[in-house]
């Protein structure tokens, strides 16, 4: 039977299952009540048949809403635990006092606030920066301080167990590559020059963004994840309080083991790429596999392939340290980590992209 | 109360992990409206048993039946009906970090049933006065909250559909001395005014005099007495007695904090 009530005389007759399943329609019947309520009430629950808090706080509310108007109430016929529950619903204090409201900031508040926030972000990625290469230094200075157990495991994950999806991805882009720049090359009958234009943009350009891009997201990410976690747990503070430096135990081996592993990372996804590429040659425009490796060599110079490679001990340190330095800006919980992961991908891949323009404008104004 | 109906049953329970048994043929009642308490030393399995009643640890064989309900094995629809049935406050909490507090215990509410959002707000509001959380701090975050404050926004959580049962893993761990035995006080308050049947998870041999009807120990991978504690602690069981008679355990003892 649903919850409900009568009105007959001036007695209220409660029946039914006082549970939160009739939670809204019993509000709204009680919200009659307000009108047509006499002054003298007996409230008779004889007939219900379970009550749950919902039920009892609704009932409670009437109750106090009809006292404020002036009316009596008196309750009878109610069972031993729905008396007891409605006891313990009207003994909370504090239940209904206003929350205090969170103050909001004006629009000038907002910005400067948001200014503050950046400008301490960017002093704190600075001295972060510094830090790291103190340490850095030390390390160069003396190499016994250099924790290789860590670095060569690090060296694993972060590239050994990288070449898969980096040789794969690169070896499709080659195919992709070749298939455009091939079809309209076939226009001039200009076949044999796709092997310069493919060597050129995969080995200065597609190898190491395209390596750099896909670290970003599988090692610069794991490094926030981590060093969050860590810090929520608070290991980082327990390595300092055993005056042992974050940055020299947790940052340098992660950010030295990149920069040994993303220059490795770009050769594979440079010889997949080429791989690709001469795949497609063969079996879309006919370029045998020696005459496009014989090509290659006369026309492709070393320093394209340095120009590329130069570029990644650069996208190593920006992939290394803003996603350890986003791991530490991680605060309070998992929601946190979440954000500075998502920031340090980001972060990474538009100052890889960054960097990337200004090495093509050094280039050219050096000539190379 | 020996005559009140169980509405835990465990039998030949025997649980584990890839390569080490916790439980061998363990058996465990719970009677309804009693305050049950499991205790042990560090790895006898306390929690494994909780999270084997919660249908959490699943390499379980046996039988756990909740309210006359098989868990082990359970279909969902089995399990999220009985899920409405109890409430767990965990020990860390486990509060939703990205919600308020007030978000956190309106949660179940929002889940589970269709009432309005101010009538959803003005219930979990008595439960969270119920569990003595400072309204000051409706609006925070979990991360900016106490350790004690913490347990008592879970406990307002726990108790929100109105379980039969309420299940508190080491309620007191971590609070000081008067937030713990605030926290007593508050567990027995509540057993007595909603007639719940409670199963703690303890270390606390404070609570265990205080506020227990019952206590389970469990050892050498079984429960080895469930007793009042006034019995267990006179046990000649060899692990019961080791764990009992220990000058931390007598400092808890209300005989000889009468001396």
């Amino acid at each position: 039977m649903d919850a409900a009530y009568s009105l007959t005389d001036n007695t209220l007759h409660c029946h039914g299952a006082w549970t939160r399943d009739a939670g809204n329609s019993l509000a709204k019947q009680l919200e009659r009540l307000k009108s047509n309520a006499p002054e003298h009430l007996l409230i008779d629950g004889s007939d219900v048949t379970i009550m749950d808090t919902v039920g009892a706080w609704l009932l409670q509310k009437t109750i106090a809403m009809l006292e404020a108007q002036g009316s009596t109430v008196e309750m009878s016929g109610f069972s031993f635990e729905a008396e007891h529950l409605l006891t313990i619903v009207t003994e909370q204090p504090g239940a209904e006092t206003p929350i205090p409201p969170t103050p909001h900031l004006s629009g000038f508040a907002f910005v400067g606030k948001l200014t503050i926030g950046a400008l301490h972000q960017a002093q704190n990625m600075l001295r972060f920066f510094g830090e790291v290469f103190i340490y850095f230094l030390v390390w160069l200075k003396d190499p016994r301080r250099i924790r290789w157990r860590a670095l060569f495991a690090l060296i694993q994950t972060t590239g050994y167990q990288a070449i898969p999806i980096v040789a794969l991805l690169s070896f499709l882009i080659g195919i992709v590559l070749a298939y455009q720049m091939g079809t309209e090359l076939k226009n001039y009958g200009a076949d044999i020059f796709l092997v310069d234009l493919l060597g050129l943009a995969m080995l200065r350009e597609f190898g190491p963004l395209l390596t750099a891009v896909i670290v970003a997201g599988r090692t610069g990410s794991a490094y926030t994840a981590q060093l969050g976690t860590m810090k929520l747990n608070q290991e980082v503070d327990a390595l300092q309080t055993m005056g042992l430096s974050s940055r020299e135990i947790l940052v340098l081996p992660k950010v030295f083991a990149l920069l040994i592993a993303l220059p490795l990372l770009t050769v594979i996804a440079n010889i997949a790429g080429i791989a690709g590429g001469m795949l497609m040659s063969k079996i879309l425009f006919g370029i045998g596999f020696e005459d496009f490796l014989s090509h290659f060599q006369k026309s492709i110079k070393l320093s394209t392939y340095l120009v590329g490679m130069v570029k990644t001990p650069v996208f190593a340190m920006i992939i290394a340290s803003i996603g350890c330095f986003q791991g530490f800006q991680v605060k309070n919980d998992a929601e946190s980590v979440g954000r500075h992961t998502t920031t340090s991908v980001v972060q990474s891949i538009f100052l890889i992209i960054v960097a990337d323009a200004a090495f093509s404008i050094l280039f050219s104004v050096m000539g190379v | 109360m020996s005559d009140a109906p169980n509405v835990i049953e465990i039998e030949h329970l025997t649980t584990g992990f890839a390569d080490t048994i916790v439980h061998e043929d363990c058996n465990l009642t719970v009677r309804k409206g009693e305050i049950l308490a499991i205790v042990g030393g560090s790895g006898a399995g306390k929690t494994t048993l909780l999270r084997a009643i919660l249908a959490l640890h699943k390499q379980a064989q046996g039988s756990i039946k909740v309210l006359d309900q098989e868990v082990i094995g359970a279909s969902p629809y089995t399990m999220s009906r009985l899920s409405h049935q109890w409430g767990v406050m965990f020990q860390q909490g486990a509060l939703f970090t990205s919600l308020t507090v007030l978000e956190n215990v309106c949660f179940p509410l929002r889940e589970f049933t269709h009432l309005s959002k101010s009538l959803q707000e003005e219930i979990a509001r008595v439960k969270i006065a119920l569990a003595r959380f400072p309204v000051e701090s409706l609006q925070k975050f979990p991360a900016e909250l106490s350790g004690g404050m913490l347990k008592r926004a879970a406990l307002a959580r726990a108790m929100v559909m109105d379980p039969q049962i309420l299940f508190l893993d080491e309620p007191t761990a971590g609070l000081d001395p008067e937030s713990a035995s605030a926290l007593d006080e508050l567990i027995l308050d509540l057993q007595s005014a909603l007639g719940l049947t409670i199963v703690i998870v303890t270390h606390d041999l404070d609570t265990l005099w205080r506020v227990t009807d019952r206590v389970a120990f469990l050892g050498d991978r079984q429960v080895l007495a469930v007793e009042p504690m006034e019995t267990l602690v006179k046990s000649e069981q060899p692990t019961i007695k080791a764990y009992f008679s220990n000058p931390r355990a007598h400092l808890a003892d209300p005989v000889h904090k009468e001396d």
